[in-house]
């Protein structure tokens, strides 16, 4: 990109090629053809020229903005078999849905001719907006490669950055249509600081809102990071690439001889690398399967599951499946029979379908509501946990735990792979990731056990162990340490009658009795009845999710909008103000710190408990800045109440807090199971050690209502905040807490802490970091960074939220940093290297790979 | 029969009267099976029977066992386990690993299943050790009924050159063709004269049977013929005759007693068939007239008079254009076919084989064979039409659903949802008989029978099937053995859109997209965000059929749709059910029953549309224009590279490394499913050293 970047810009200067940029001509599109005529009589400032209407400036603006890098691009983009950034959001999206922003929006670079009018576009190189599908609100960005190669300058990397920032506030999913040649090298380290910036926005929204890439050009280099943080990662066969650096570079540096395909293509993607989690035909065949997909995802981890209607009754039996385990434990069948048989309709989304084949992951509906489903695929390598199938599944169960999505698990697993390779490259790192998602993911978990279930796998495969609220296995279930043939020889080692031992451990292990009298099985059920009995239990499970469900939510917004209603403008003005201070300066601890001196000395009380459990850390960190935060406070406060208005925040709390909870706090508490004991906990005198400590923690946070809602009821779970906390906590916070109720509680402490009203989830991360302290620390300084940053963004503490949250549910996921973050901050150092050097290389590759070739004029 | 029938009905209505449970075990048949048999408990035959045989032949014996209060024994090998068989018998017992010559075919491990569960007789179905003498022997020694003829009639109608002698010494019409173990094919089929026909000595069913034109072919057919006779039956030896042309294949069901009292029960017209195998069968025929079928039929009775047959047979006869007919064959056995015999006159032919084996006489004269109605069978195998009128394919039946529950329709089948279709046995799916008074209304309830007959996971002949029942020429009743070649010289292409037809298909998937569509914008419960509601009540839509493209516009009022393709009307409205694997609608008035196999996102739509699957895209308007730009995907080649059409085992390999072979030269022999296919190269090519030895 760049070299093309640098040639355009350099032919800008001469004159012989001015043609070629001003051709504007002949555009087909319906609106922009009138427009064109005009444009072309225009001189290159017709823009500036200043006998016209405004009005007319603005209808000219948007016709220009229409046609992007001009007709001939737009052909050049057909003839390569791809679509217009315009022509992708239009069939994504509903008809007519779509919102533009920012179409006036043009690039700042005043180097190399850049300035000049015509290399000026309108909208620059990317199209921004929100829109639906099927109804349901989604942000979209989608690069447009007709100008200046898709490349990424400053104005561009704003545009996303916009509406990255307002999807994470309202709660909607992003989706990201990809096609840029690259950085655009005129714009230099601007262009470099609109990737991070978007990385940023990435890393934060992460476990907020579902975030989605479609790859349909040329990404490379920086770019290619983006689409590695999101949630999933879909490309186009033929016309998408993804790499670090292109063949030409590989060539000069390694010596390497590869073609773009092999080195960055949809197959190489979906198959080896397991960068992307699917390919499809072509653009529109992309894009209609996008359409498609979203339908599953719930807009944000405030909604639960989406639920369509249904015509697949949920008590149907499945005869097939009384047949599909073969009698021989050796022979393989399909997974996908089981789970098409089980699922509505047959209908199964599977994710990365050709990348680690001996796990099959994807999304199904059962009676409407979107389930995730994990399953070892006993046709591939017996089904057996290797690196990649646990990276795959992990990653997978995390992003269902983040969004509500219940799991179900079909566990045939003879256990870890062995050998070196496997040793080497570790797997034990790797398959503790796959135990982690399961063990912290606090959605519904349903587990049939439909053959082997061995060894560690079968804990690691969502046992009743990790917390599985309903484990079944099918009679030809064998849930045992090791199979019949290798324990005997252990077991028996020498002896002579193997064979009549081996029946004997038969007898005793290869069946689902061992498991089921120990109640580590809830039921051995017929396999026909699976889609009845799991249609059941999820809708008995679904009650561990009401809280966050939109009734009670839409209760309370309701009559918290009428209150919003009077203040918010207020609110909005005050907020602005003082969260650009707040931001500054004030961590997010300190933020904390500052509520609960609100809060009343009570909770500084509890809050100095707490510290002292958690340990000297937090006490160092805040000491210095507690006086600062203090001030703070008061201003926060002020802020709170007028985020409190919002309340959305809430939603998100609990579910964050959730989701923090389950971690920190002793799983065992999950949320649901909080609920259920806070009550008891309460009176147990759990209290005194959850709730200490969590208070603790809770309080250091900002105890702000929320936090203590959170904590007590960690234990109410989310929805239950407001009312729940309030009830609960009373006790302890007491009225303080409630008078602000809303506004102070959640906002205040996250909000605070965040800053901003809305970061109210803010509180979460807070806690989060509380809990995490080791982390916190580092990420103190990531807090002042981020106030920074927030400064620019503004966008409100939904950093912080996303943070807390990610932190915790993707850490590991952990393709991305996210996951080492937890073992290590030295991972971050060096993704962040990765990138810092790829970055050149990479506009240099793709610029001469892609660019050149698009543009064969330059 | 009449008054069979009508002191069978009093029986049973003064017997209902008295015992309910007495009841149950005489039920008949009621308006949908059409049995009139009455099965008495009284007469005593047998405590427990084995049927040796797995499938659809298994579970229809095990059920006139079971209406006769007797016991069943299954068996079974490694992968029939949790076969229906299996699961219906009161006892299985495990015979060997799944090839059937270690299973099925193996006398020993059978003979130990007998004498473990005591059963008392062996019904052996069709096919296996139906037929097989040796076996018949082994269990007269050791004092357990065979139910079928006695040894030395399998003996003499097995062997098809001594069937033939006898036939000849019994008056009956015989083919000219060569009467002994054929030693020189060449000659032999040179001194009848091409073009003949090489079949197994031993064989049935069409196995092992070829027709060869010249010299060359006979060679070829000899040698493909043996290897199959030997692996099918356990004898290599072949036969020759002069092939009728233009023949039609009419067979006579007959039933004798071991009291010398013969019957026939009327014809079966066998005609429609696919490489000499049957496909659809009915009863009667509508070519033969009372003379004609009464001659038969008498000449039938003489036959199995002559080697004192009992049980059920069939004598097989080619009927040409003259009604000049030839014997051809006996089958010792009961038939595939043999339900439609029992449609028409009422008769379980089961229970009569049990009967005569334990030795009873038969209740019926030959006056009291009636010809009730008419029976249509057709054969629902898991094979693809397309391919040679049916090349065998194998998978997982992923979804099953038999047409039971409409009238008239009688299902004979041995699988279930979840069965597995393997390479070790016959591909057959089910047996689909439907009743009628006329043959008319008969043929109806078939096209009913196939469009409701939902089978996924496997490739399915119902396209061949439904065509053919509904080919004029078929309708008609004007057909031969040769009926498919000739009215698809180019092999089978599937179901033959008419530009109306078009119109409803193209209508039904616009309609069935729009209302997919309408669904997937329908969520429930309570959403923080709302969702835009879609007032959309005017779809412009472009369907893609078979390289066609046509405009159509969609409006909705309820679940009635009115598409209008390419500017005409079609008015379509159904449930819309979309998870339901079988689409009724009503289309312009006209009820139909359409399936949808798949449906993607892409807007790829599968439907089974009057029995034969297409595909459809129904796209938007605005995907439709930008389409245009979408690169076109070059499919592979795959000249160059030789695919088994079907999963096997290689029996011989026929070119060594470094041969140069000509295009269409034979490569190996694949062995599937009981069938011998050669594989042969696309061009002219060199052959590269191979991984893999030929397995012998």
């Amino acid at each position: 990109m760049a070299a093309f970047a640098v040639a355009r810009s350099s032919c800008g200067l001469l004159s012989g090629l001015k043609a070629y940029f001003k051709t504007f001509r002949q555009v087909k599109h319906g609106v922009a053809s009138a427009a064109q005529s005009q444009l072309q009589q225009q001189s290159r400032r017709w823009y500036s020229v200043s006998h016209l209407s405004v009005q007319e400036r603005i209808d000219r603006k948007r016709n220009a903005a229409l046609i992007g890098g001009g007709q001939k691009r737009i052909d050049a983009q057909h003839k390569r078999g791809k679509l217009t950034a315009r022509e992708r959001v239009e069939l994504l999206l509903d008809k007519d849905s779509f919102v533009e922003c920012d179409m006036f929006v043009e690039h700042r670079c005043s180097d190399f001719g850049m300035e000049e009018d015509h290399n000026k576009f309108a909208g620059d190189s990317v199209v921004t907006g929100q829109g639906r599908i099927n109804g349901r609100l989604v942000y979209v960005f989608s690069q447009d490669f007709t100008v200046f190669g898709g490349s990424l300058s400053g104005a561009h990397a704003q545009k996303i950055c916009k509406i990255m920032d307002q999807a994470m506030m309202v709660g909607a999913p992003v989706i990201g249509l990809n096609d840029s040649g690259g950085a655009r090298i005129q714009e230099g380290v601007e262009s470099l600081a609109g990737y991070a910036d978007i990385f940023l926005r990435n890393v934060m929204a992460s476990g907020v809102v579902p975030q989605i890439s479609l790859i349909m050009g040329p990404c490379a280099g920086g770019a290619v990071y983006s689409p590695a943080l999101t949630d999933f990662t879909f490309m186009v066969k033929d016309t998408s690439y993804l790499f670090i650096t292109g063949p030409d570079v590989v060539k000069s540096v390694t010596n390497e001889d590869v073609t773009q395909e092999e080195l960055g293509g949809a197959k190489t993607h979906t198959a080896v690398s397991g960068v992307a989690h699917r390919a499809f035909e072509n653009d529109i065949d992309a894009l209609l399967n996008l359409r498609n997909f979203f339908n599953f995802l719930p807009l944000s981890n405030q909604d639960p599951a989406p639920v369509t209607e249904c015509h697949d009754p949920s008590d149907r039996l499945v005869p097939g499946l009384d047949t599909i385990v073969p009698f021989e434990t050796t022979k393989a069948y399909d997974m996908l029979d089981i789970i098409q048989g089980i699922a509505d309709e047959r209908e199964f989304f599977e994710i990365m379908p050709n990348y680690a084949k001996n796990i099959v992951v994807g999304f199904a509906r059962m009676n409407g509501r979107t389930v995730g489903i994990v399953g070892n695929q006993p046709k591939v390598a017996s089904g057996c946990l290797d690196i990649n199938s646990s990276v795959k599944g992990a990653r997978f169960v995390r992003f269902c735990d983040a969004f509500n999505i219940p799991i179900l698990t079909f566990v045939d697993v003879p256990g870890f792979l062995p050998g070196t390779s496997q040793e080497y490259g570790g797997i034990i790192r790797h398959g503790a990731k796959l135990l982690f998602a399961f063990a912290e993911a606090t959605v519904p978990k349903i587990t049939i056990i439909t053959r082997k279930a061995y060894g560690g796998a079968y804990d690691v495969m969502s046992s009743k162990h990790l917390r599985g609220d309903v484990n079944y296995a099918w009679p030809s279930a064998e849930v045992a340490v090791m199979g019949a043939k290798g324990a005997v020889q252990i077991i028996f080692r020498g002896k002579s009658n193997q064979a009549e031992q081996e029946a004997e451990y038969v007898e005793k292990f290869a069946n689902p009795f061992p498991a089921a009298v120990r109640g580590f099985v809830d039921d051995i059920i017929v396999p026909s009845t699976t889609r009845k009995r799991i249609c059941r239990d999820l809708e008995v499970l679904e009650s561990l999710q009401t809280l966050q469900t939109d009734l009670t939510l839409l209760r309370r917004d309701t009559e918290r909008d009428r209150e919003r209603e009077t203040d918010r403008g207020e609110t909005e003005e005050t907020q602005r103000g003082e969260t650009e201070e707040t931001q500054r300066g004030e961590t997010q601890r300190e933020e904390t710190q500052r509520e609960e001196t609100q809060r009343e000395e009570t909770q500084r009380e509890e809050t100095q408990r707490g510290d002292t459990e958690r340990g000297d850390r937090a006490d160092t960190e805040r000491g210095d800045r507690a006086d600062t935060e203090r001030g703070d406070r008061e201003r926060r406060q002020r802020e709170e109440t007028q985020r409190e208005g919002r309340n959305r925040e809430r939603g998100e709390t609990e579910r964050g807090e959730k989701q923090r909870e389950g971690r920190n706090r002793e799983r065992g508490e999950t949320e649901r199971g909080e609920k259920q004991r806070e009550g008891r906990n309460r009176e147990r005198g759990e209290t005194e050690r959850g709730e200490k400590q969590r208070e603790g923690r809770h309080r250091e946070r900002g105890d702000t209502e929320r936090g203590e809602k959170q904590r007590e009821g960690r234990h109410r779970e989310r929805g239950d905040t407001e009312r729940g906390e309030t009830q609960r906590e009373e006790t302890q916070r007491e009225e303080t807490q409630r008078e602000r109720r809303n506004r102070e509680r959640g906002e205040t402490e996250r909000g605070e802490k965040q800053r901003e009203g809305r970061n109210r989830e803010r509180g979460d991360t807070e806690r989060g970091e509380t809990q995490r302290e080791g982390r916190h620390r580092e990420r103190g300084d990531t807090e002042r960074g981020e106030t920074q940053r927030e400064g620019r963004h503004r966008e409100r503490g939904d950093t912080e939220r996303g943070e807390t949250q990610r932190e915790g549910r993707h850490r590991e996921r952990g393709d991305t940093e996210r996951g080492e973050t937890q073992r290590g901050e030295t991972q971050r150092g060096e993704t962040k290297s990765v990138s810092l050097c790829a970055c050149p290389c990479v506009c240099v590759c793709v610029c001469v790979c892609v660019c050149a070739r698009a543009y064969p004029v330059v | 029969m009449a008054a069979y029938m009508i002191t069978s009905t009093l029986r049973r209505v003064l017997l209902v009267a008295k015992h309910a449970s007495f009841q149950s075990r005489c039920c008949v048949a009621s308006s949908r099976v059409q049995y009139s048999t009455v099965y008495d408990s009284n007469e005593k035959t047998f405590d427990k029977i084995l049927i040796a045989n797995r499938g659809e032949i298994a579970c229809r014996v095990m059920k006139t066992c079971k209406k006769m209060g007797i016991k069943t024994v299954a068996v079974h090998s490694d992968v029939d386990a949790s076969a229906v068989h299996v699961k219906m018998a009161d006892e299985a017992v495990c015979v060997g690993p799944a090839p059937t010559n270690k299973s099925y075919l193996n006398m020993d491990a059978i003979m130990d299943a007998i004498r473990k569960t005591g059963s008392q007789a062996v019904h052996p179905g069709y096919g296996f050790l139906s037929e097989n003498k040796e076996f018949a022997k082994r269990l007269a020694a050791e004092d357990v009924v065979f139910i079928g003829p006695d040894t030395h009639a399998i003996h003499a109608m097995g062997d098809k050159i001594e069937s033939k002698l006898l036939a000849k010494a019994a008056n009956v019409n015989v083919i000219p063709g060569f009467d002994g173990v054929v030693e020189d094919a060449v000659k032999i089929a040179g001194d009848i004269g091409y073009p003949v026909m090489i079949k197994a000595s031993a064989g049935g069913g069409g196995k092992g049977m070829r027709i060869a034109w010249n010299d060359d072919e006979t060679r070829e057919g000899f040698r493909l013929s043996s290897q199959e006779a030997a692996s099918s039956f356990g004898d290599d030896r072949l036969l020759i005759e002069k092939f009728v042309d233009n023949p039609r294949h009419i067979e006579i069901q007959v039933l004798a007693d071991k009291h010398g009292n013969a019957l026939w029960l009327n014809e079966r017209e066998c005609s429609i068939q696919r490489r000499n195998q049957k496909v659809v069968e009915e009863a009667p025929s509508t070519f033969l007239d009372p003379e004609t079928r009464r001659a038969m039929g008498e000449q039938a009775v003489q036959l199995a008079k002559a080697v004192q047959y009992s049980s059920a047979g069939t004598v097989e006869f080619l009927v040409d254009s003259n009604k000049n007919f030839y014997f051809l064959e006996m089958n010792t056995r009961l038939q595939v076919e043999h339900p439609i015999t029992e449609c028409i006159t009422g008769l379980d032919l089961v229970q009569q084989m049990i009967r005569v084996a334990k030795g009873f006489p038969l209740l019926h004269k030959q006056e009291d064979i009636p010809i009730n109605g008419w029976a249509i069978e057709s054969r629902v195998y898991a094979e693809d039409p397309y391919k040679s009128f049916g090349l065998p394919s194998i998978g997982r039946l992923s979804q099953y659903q038999e047409p039971i529950n409409l009238p008239k329709v009688r299902v004979d089948s041995g699988i279930q949802e979840g069965s597995d279709i393997s390479i070790y046995y016959d591909p057959m799916i089910s047996k689909l008989v439907t009743y009628g008074a006329t043959r008319a209304e008969a043929l109806q309830r078939m096209e009913a029978a196939l469009d409701n007959y939902v089978i996924r996971g496997v490739t399915h002949n119902i396209p061949l099937l439904r065509e053919i029942i509904t080919h004029p020429r078929f309708i008609s009743g004007d057909i031969t053995t040769n009926f498919l070649p000739e009215e698809y010289p180019e092999g089978f292409k599937g179901h033959q859109l008419t530009s109306e037809g078009r119109r409803e298909l193209v209508a039904t998937a616009a309609a069935l997209y729009v209302s997919a569509q309408l669904r997937s914008q329908r969520f429930l419960g309570n959403l923080r965000v709302s969702t835009t509601p879609q007032e959309q009540r005017q779809w412009e839509l472009c369907v893609e059929l078979e390289k066609g493209s046509h405009t159509v516009a969609v409006s909705r009022s309820g679940s009635t749709f009115t598409v209008e393709v390419d500017g005409v009307k079609v008015e379509v409205s159904g449930e819309w059910n979309l998870a339901s694997a079988l689409l009724p609608v009503t289309i312009n008035r006209t009820p139909r029953v359409l399936q949808c196999l798949s449906r993607d996102a892409g807007g790829d739509i599968t439907l089974q549309y009057l029995g034969t699957q297409f595909k459809v895209r129904v796209l938007s308007q605005l995907v439709s224009t930008l389409s245009a730009h979408m690169p076109e995907k070059v499919p592979e080649d795959t000249s160059s590279i030789l695919r088994s059409p079907m999963p096997g085992s290689v029996v011989a390999v026929s070119v060594k490394p470094g041969d140069v072979v000509a295009e269409g030269q034979e490569i190996c022999v694949i062995e599937a499913m009981k069938m011998q296919n050669s594989l042969i190269a696309a061009k002219a090519a060199k052959v590269r050293p191979m991984d893999t030895p030929p397995l012998h």
